[in-house]
Formats: C-alpha cells, structure tokens, sequence
C-alpha cells in the first residue's frame, strides 16, 4: 500500500450539518426525504454521518463542518466520471449560454439520441428526468403493445416509488394499485415458467434489474442460462422484457448490461451514470415497440432541456475513450480484494457480493447486523463515505492512492469494531 | 370476511391485548393502581367467537393478560362477536358469563370493583394526561401509550387486512423498542406471527429506540412524525433494519385502532 497505516487521534464531528437538519427539518419533510436523507436506513446509527455537503469534486467530497470523504456512493450512481468534470461541466455551460428549457427542442438532442442509441445498441431513445419516469413509461409501453395488465417483477426489486412499483402497506397506496403485480424470485425459471404458463394471456412485461443489487442481502448474480431462459419466455408468450438499468448502467458494460450478460432486452431504462450528474433519464427500445410507445402521451416540462444533453454527450464520450467499465471493474476489484484481506486477518467475516463496480458489503457475525453497522460508522466518521446496506459505486476519477487510502481507513475502523467485541473476536 | 367485519376484529384484539392488556404496565407504574389491583386474586377468560379468546390474571397486585392456555378459570365471560366484545370496552354491554355469575358481579358488575376502577382511571390518563404538559400525569400518560401502542402493533400486524401484510413479512426475531433508560417492551416475529411482551428484549435483532420521554411523547401524540425523528436522532433505528420498516407500516395503522 502507498500509504502507511496511522491512527487518527479524533474522528468527525457533524456540528454544522447537525445545525442545518434541525433547521430543515422544519422546513423540509424528514429534513432530507428520500434515499439522500438518513431516515432512509442506509446511515445508521445517523449520529456517524455528514447531512450536508459544502463541495465535491472528483471522488472526494466534503461536508458542511469541512471533513473530507472519499465518497463511494456517488450520489446514488450519478456520479460516474468524478463529481465536476471540467469537461462536461464546460460543455453544460457553453450550452446554457445558447438555450436550456426552450419551445423547441435544441438539435443537441437529437445528437445525444443519436450516440446513445448507438451506444447502447437500440433504436430509439425516449428522454424524461428521473429513472421513475421512464420505469412508469416502460411498463405503459408494454401495456400499450401486447393489450395485457400484469406486471411481473423479481422479489427484492427496486423500480422506483410510483404506487405501481409499492406493495399496499406502504403509505399512499391502494391495494387496487398491486392488483396486477406477480411476484417471482429471481434465477428460478422454473417459477417463471409456472407463471407465465398460468397467465400469459394476461402479462404484460417482466421487469427487473440486471442482477440483483438489493439491500439488507448479498447482492445475487445472474446464474448461466437464466437471461437466455427469461428471454426465450417472453420471446415465446408475447412479454415484452424491461431491464432496469438506472443503477447499473454504464456501470458494468456501456453497451447496456443486457448486453453484459448476454441477452438484448425490448425496453432498457437508463438515468444515473447517463450524464455524470445532470438530470436526464431515458429509456431506449426496440424498433418493433416505437408505435406503441409513440402513441403515449407522456411529457414534463423539463424532459427536453438542451443542458443534460450536452453534459451526455460529453460524458457519454468520454466513458468510451476511457474503457470506463474496465476501469471500473479493475478499482472495484482493488478495493474489495483489499477489504476481504484486512477481514480475514481480523477473522471477520465480511461478505463481498455483486459486480465489483457496484460492490456490496456486509458483515456476517451476528443476525442484528449490528457488528457491521459499528464497522460502517467508524469508516465514515474517519472519511470514507460509505452506507450500511447498499451497493456503492466506482467512478473514473477515483485513483489507486484513494483506494489504498481508504484500505488503511477501513482496516483502522475494523481495529475499533473488533476491539469493542470481545465477545465475538477472541 | 367483509371490511368492517375484519376491522371490528381487529379492533376487538387491540381492545383485549392492548387496551386491557396495558393494565399490567399501569399497575407497575402507579402505587395507587397496583393497591387496587391487590384487592382481587382471580383469573377471567374473555371468549369472544371469532375475536380473541384470552385471560385476564390478577394476581396479588400483578395483572397479566395472555392467551387462553386451557387452566381453569374463576370467570368465564363470552361474547358472541367481536363486535359485541367492543361494545362491551365501550360500555354499551355486558358479556356473557358462562362461569362464574356471582364472582363476574364482583370484577365488573359494579363501578366500584377493581376493574372497573382500574380500567376507568387508566381510560381518563390515557385521554387527559396529553393535555398535562410536563406532568407526572403526562408522563404515566405517555408510558402507557408507549406500551399500548407496542402491544396494539402485534394485534393489528396478525388480523388487520393492510397490517398483515407487512407482519407476515417481518423477519423472525425480536425487535426492542425502548425509551432510552426508561421504559422497553419487544415485538417478537416468529413464521409471520407477532406477539408482544412488556418486558426489555434480551436478545433483540433490531431497535427502536425513542431518545427520552418527551420524544416519545410528541411522537404518540402526533406532534412530530418519526422521519424527522430519525434525521434529529430523536428516534434510532439500527439493526436489521428490513424489520423496522415494515414494522412503520403497521404502526402507521395504529392511530386507527388506539385512538
């Protein structure tokens, strides 16, 4: 390692974010809703997290009391070249002197459709802002094709917060809006084929990620046959076949990560890494779909803004020039080898799971999860940003010094863990 | 079964392990109510058809509520739905006794009997302790609700339409939900089933912890909701946390049945 193991005398202190939240909270449901506050269960105990950023950039960034973080969150994904790349940033600019939210559509988009069609390898491209505009979308276009209701989706999934993708326990959400889920689990075609043999008069699509990258569990790989097997099913009985890519996205191949595993999807939903940040989401299909998502009235006022695009297509660019997937693999990969090495010095048993790119962690040691929460909060209180139950993300600008930096980070918070626990590493 | 037929189930749970059931805390929290309470040794089965069938034990100054176990009784009072076992909580009714005539005049044929008064003088500090702002009437106010409100969760997550479907998937374990150095109690999931004790988990798999009384409080009160809770540190939540969220979703339900 490049840099040798020191003990840092004090960790982290969150004073002013702390101010901030109380001043948020009064002003802002929870402070900080959604999957970027801490109510969400991914910062536990809260106490050990930053709320408020002041700066990013790069791989790094720091918070409203000024301690820096390596981040492996990115943002949720965004983040994929290195928070304020000059490069798109000077490509946003430029077009936000020539025109953002226009009547007309800048031609910018047609050049952004143009190399991300060609990218990920599908005809068209259909531009909203968030990766639930165009989950809600993909599913209208099924809809719309085959004349059919239900909707099968993989347990654990993820596709957003539209009442449709919620089970009818959760707040807000009627029964009636579950009606015509179907639920499977995830590498089992032989429940795939039960299902689909039983109602395909009546499903529509089959949505799911393109490996399972949930929370609270070893993240789960594709099994060999299983894309080719689902994709046969559908082909067979009339299911138009969705892979939500929001998160894995030119994260794992910028083809598309159905081209990754091997298999083309009909509709593929793209947001996070698709513009380093600016807010643009698409979803891009097959030829023989383009009627049917045609016909859909399904529009917002910012859908056409010229500015993400710009930042697209720089940023798309650049992922190619680089071979980012590669070197996302290689950093991802440098680091969890890293990490399982530190655990097993320590005989902790730490759980590596997923694609490297998008690793996820957990500690095994007891039922409560409680060892690896204490592990997580003292790497963050020491400057590695990482959360208890999610996946994390790699992104271009992060350096093989940041990883082996944050090695030494995660080995010292691991000391603490396992010194508090005697009783559990003897 | 139709809605209301399941509500009304439902409802007739909560009022048993719940609104009943909370007599064991007020007893171990009030000098005053346990006095009463020792003034009676009995054991009294409620049997309400197709509602909860439980006992009731007062025991030298203790009560505890559990469910039927077939040990013999010194009451047995029946109602013949749920329906009529909640008008009986209300006061609109009387049950049936199929054991026991005499002995159900003396535990709740008049308001001078231990469990009239018990269950009159929790009834008035579980609805005007709220309004008593830094009380010691508050306080008790505020620990009973803690209380009733965890044994309601386990009543509603096994019987209520919308809360079944989150308790059925609530992880085998405990979790502690605790009034840090105060007070705790434990919902314990177990093959899709909940059970509550009003007693500190000893081996919880998550927590929710409330940061003081005043917290907890606000929050049962409906003061301040439990997101902003989180984000202030008001309220932790830490351990297997896929428990505790789909344990919001049944406590989101609670107001309906503990209002």
């Amino acid at each position: 390692m490049a840099i040798e193991k020191t003990a840092k005398k004090e960790t982290y202190k969150y004073i002013q974010s702390q101010k901030t939240m109380e001043r948020a909270s009064k002003v802002v449901p929870c402070g900080v809703y959604g999957h970027l506050g801490p109510a969400e269960g991914c910062m536990i105990p809260t106490s050990a997290y930053p709320f408020f950023l002041s700066r990013a950039k790069g791989s790094e960034m720091w918070d409203a009391d000024g301690n820096r973080f390596i981040d492996y969150m990115c943002g949720y994904g965004p983040n994929v070249l290195g928070y304020c790349d000059p490069e798109v940033d000077e490509a946003a600019n430029k077009q936000m002197t020539l025109g953002n939210c226009t009547t007309l559509p800048n031609t910018i988009m047609v050049d952004f459709a143009e190399l991300l069609t060609d990218t990920v390898r599908k005809d068209w491209a259909f531009f909203a802002k968030n990766g639930g505009d165009v989950t809600q979308l993909s599913i209208m276009v099924a809809r719309a094709h085959t004349g059919k209701k239900k909707i099968i989706f993989v347990n654990g999934y993820y596709h957003g917060v539209a009442p449709w993708t919620q089970k009818p326990d959760s707040p807000g959400v009627l029964p009636e809006d579950c009606r015509n889920s179907i639920y499977v689990n995830f590498n089992d075609l032989d429940q795939l084929t039960k299902v689909i043999s039983e109602q395909k008069d009546k499903i529509a699509c089959f949505i799911a990620t393109p490996y399972m990258h949930g929370n609270f569990k070893d993240n789960v790989l594709p099994e060999d046959g299983y894309w080719a097997g689902v994709r046969k099913l559908c082909t067979e009985n009339n299911i138009v076949l969705i892979i939500d890519d929001i998160r894995a996205g030119f994260r794992l191949n910028l083809h598309g990560s159905d081209a990754h595993y091997g298999f083309e999807a009909d509709l593929i939903c793209f947001c996070k890494a698709i513009a380093n940040g600016y807010n643009v989401s698409a979803l891009c299909g097959k030829n023989f779909l383009k009627p049917s998502v045609s016909s859909i009235m399904y529009t917002g006022s910012y859908w056409m803004s010229a500015v993400p695009f710009a930042a697209g297509l720089v940023n798309i660019k650049k992922l190619i020039d680089a071979d980012a997937c590669t070197y996302f693999k290689k950093m991802g990969t440098r680091l969890t080898d890293g990490l399982t090495k530190i655990a097993a010095t320590k005989k902790v048993n730490l759980s590596i799971s997923g694609e490297p790119a998008m690793f996820y962690l957990m500690i095994k040691d007891d039922n409560s999860l409680l060892l690896h929460q204490e592990w997580i909060a003292e790497c963050v209180k020491r400057g590695v940003f990482i959360t208890n139950h999610h996946n994390h993300f790699i992104n271009l600008s992060l350096t093989e010094e940041l990883v082996d930096e944050t090695l030494v980070i995660c080995d010292e918070a691991m000391d603490v863990m396992v010194k508090n626990h005697p009783e559990v590493y003897n | 079964m139709s809605i209301a037929k399941l509500e009304a189930k439902t409802r007739a749970f909560v009022n048993f392990f719940a609104a009943i059931g909370t007599l064991e805390k007020f007893v171990e929290l009030d000098e005053k109510a346990k006095a009463v309470a020792k003034q009676q040794n009995i054991i009294v089965r409620f049997n309400v058809k197709d509602g909860p069938d439980g006992l009731l034990i007062f025991n030298d100054g203790a009560i505890s509520t559990l469910p039927f176990d077939g040990r013999k009784v010194d009451i047995h009072l029946y109602c013949n739905s749920p329906e009529k076992f909640n008008d009986v909580i209300d006061d609109k009714a009387m049950p049936i006794p199929l054991k026991g005539i005499f002995k159900t005049l003396k535990f709740m044929g008049k308001p001078e009997t231990p469990f009239m008064v018990l269950t009159k003088e929790m009834s008035s500090i579980l609805r005007d302790g709220k309004r008593l702002d830094g009380t010691p009437e508050q306080e008790l106010c505020t620990k009973l609700s803690f209380y009733a409100m965890a044994a309601a969760l386990a009543q509603i997550g096994n019987n209520d339409r919308i809360g079944k479907l989150a308790g059925a998937r609530i992880h085998d374990g405990e979790i502690s939900m605790e009034i840090k150095d105060l007070e705790a109690t434990t919902i314990i999931a177990n093959g899709g089933k909940l059970t509550t004790k009003m007693r500190k988990s000893e081996n919880p798999r998550s927590f929710m912890i409330f940061d003081s009384i005043e917290t907890a409080g606000q929050l049962i009160r409906g003061e301040i909701d439990a997101m902003s809770c989180l984000s202030s540190g008001k309220l932790v939540m830490k351990g297997f946390i896929p428990m505790l969220e789909d344990l919001n979703k049944i406590l989101n339900i609670v107001p309906k049945y503990l209002s």
